[in-house]
């Protein structure tokens, strides 16, 4: 309850001003593997200073299962963060389950494509990624999985027109004030 | 004719103060005044100091004669107050004018000069047989009682009423309906309330030289009515008008904090 009144009272003095941040996610999920079960991609993301993808991200939020189409598919989402999440890691994780909520048989061994961008949120800014997945991978994912590290520097935001990297050449990126 | 006191007797105080009879004009206060000196305030009424009416017994003499002695001793340890009391009891049961007279001296070295001048008029009028040197000296001590004598001249006063009341140092006074309204104080500080029903108080407060004059303008100014200072001054409008304020600033603050968020693109959000 205070912490609610202190945000409200912050929004009183900061009225105008953005306080979350959000990054879009431009996603292509592959084409559903032409032997087996109807698979479902199920999309979840979650900031941390180190993000840790060992163990299973129970109570994180998520996006209802999509179920894998013939052909790629693209699944756009939108990442919304606050205050904490801003310096933080982000990590991604889409698990192709046999369920659309992921809790069907077997899907506690589905393979999944983990994803860890080093920063993704500026306060007041939107930013863009582009994560493709070419085909499921094989089951089960080996402990140790590999993981895709996004640089901060190829997270979109800031600018208009198209170029090779988003950061200055000090390293701060384009959103940073 | 000597001057001294002796040992404080309160409840003699409250006795003495017990003055009756007429009250002629010209003695404005009295050494009832005075005598009331140990209470917390004097009394307000006018009146002289009296001799018995007939003549005094041979135990009132004793006593009167004890009290005058008294009086002197006191005078002479400097406790007027109590020598005070001693005079006035003396003169009530005697009737002796050396007693008024010591009684007069006692409130000059009070400071009461408004009621020390009253006792030597007393004095000098009521007693034509003192001797010629008595008399001179107590002519003397009248004059110079009288120019120490200040007043107070409350000027646009309204008319007289059961609710209007003048309070001066804290005592009620009677209006005699004599406008402006003057009466005569002792050099000092002194505070003027006046209140009248429906209009707000008229107060001063302020020091009066030895022999002046001070000249107060009363203004009574209406007070609001009544149906509108019930409403403004009920707590609970307040509370009410601050609530409603609070409530919307905080709901006028949400908005305008909610519009300005970054909204996502996509129907699908994950939120951190």
């Amino acid at each position: 309850m205070i912490r609610r009144l202190s945000q409200l009272a912050l929004a009183l003095v900061l009225t105008g001003c953005a306080e979350n941040a959000v990054l879009e996610v431009e996603l292509t999920l592959p084409a559903q593997p032409a032997t087996g079960a109807p698979l479902f991609a199920y999309v979840q993301a979650r900031s941390a200073d180190v993000v840790s993808f060992d163990e299973a991200w129970a109570g994180t939020d998520a996006i209802d299962g999509r179920a894998l189409e013939t052909a790629v598919s693209m699944l756009p989402f939108s990442v919304v963060a606050g205050g904490a999440s801003f310096t933080r890691q982000l990590g991604v994780r889409i698990r192709f389950c046999a369920s659309r909520d992921c809790t069907g048989l077997g899907d506690d061994r589905a393979p999944e494509v983990r994803y860890r961008i080093q920063r993704a949120f500026y306060q007041g800014h939107r930013t863009r990624v582009a994560l493709v997945i070419d085909a499921v991978p094989a089951p089960p994912p080996p402990i140790g999985a590999p993981i895709t590290d996004i640089d901060k520097c190829d997270v979109e935001g800031c600018t208009t027109g198209t170029t090779s990297t988003y950061c200055f050449m000090n390293g701060h990126h384009f959103c940073e004030d | 004719m000597h001057f001294g006191f002796t040992d404080a007797r309160r409840s003699a105080i409250l006795s003495a103060c017990m003055f009756r009879g007429p009250r002629p004009s010209t003695h404005a206060l009295s050494l009832a005044l005075a005598c009331a000196i140990g209470l917390a305030s004097p009394a307000p009424a006018a009146a002289e100091l009296h001799a018995p009416l007939g003549d005094p017994s041979a135990s009132e003499l004793a006593e009167a004669r004890a009290r005058y002695q008294a009086g002197n001793a006191a005078a002479d340890a400097g406790e007027f107050a109590d020598a005070l009391e001693d005079f006035v009891r003396a003169f009530e049961l005697s009737g002796n004018p050396a007693a008024l007279y010591n009684a007069a001296r006692t409130l000059r070295s009070l400071g009461r000069h408004v009621d020390a001048r009253d006792a030597f008029d007393q004095l000098l009028t009521q007693f034509p047989d003192v001797s010629d040197a008595t008399r001179a000296e107590a002519r003397n001590l009248r004059e110079e009682e009288a120019s120490r004598i200040a007043t107070l001249r409350l000027l646009e006063l309204p008319t007289p009423s059961e609710a209007l009341v003048l309070r001066i140092d804290g005592t009620v006074r009677l209006d005699g309906g004599r406008r402006p309204f003057v009466l005569e104080v002792d050099p000092g500080r002194h505070g003027v309330v006046v209140t009248l029903e429906h209009f707000r108080p008229f107060a001063w407060e302020g020091e009066i030289a030895p022999g002046g004059a001070e000249a107060l303008t009363v203004r009574l100014d209406p007070e609001p009515t009544a149906s509108s200072e019930s409403i403004l001054e009920e707590p609970a409008l307040w509370i009410v008008v601050g609530v409603v304020v609070v409530a919307g600033a905080v709901i006028g603050g949400y908005f305008a904090w909610d519009s300005a968020q970054l909204r996502p693109e996509s129907q699908d959000v994950i939120r951190l």
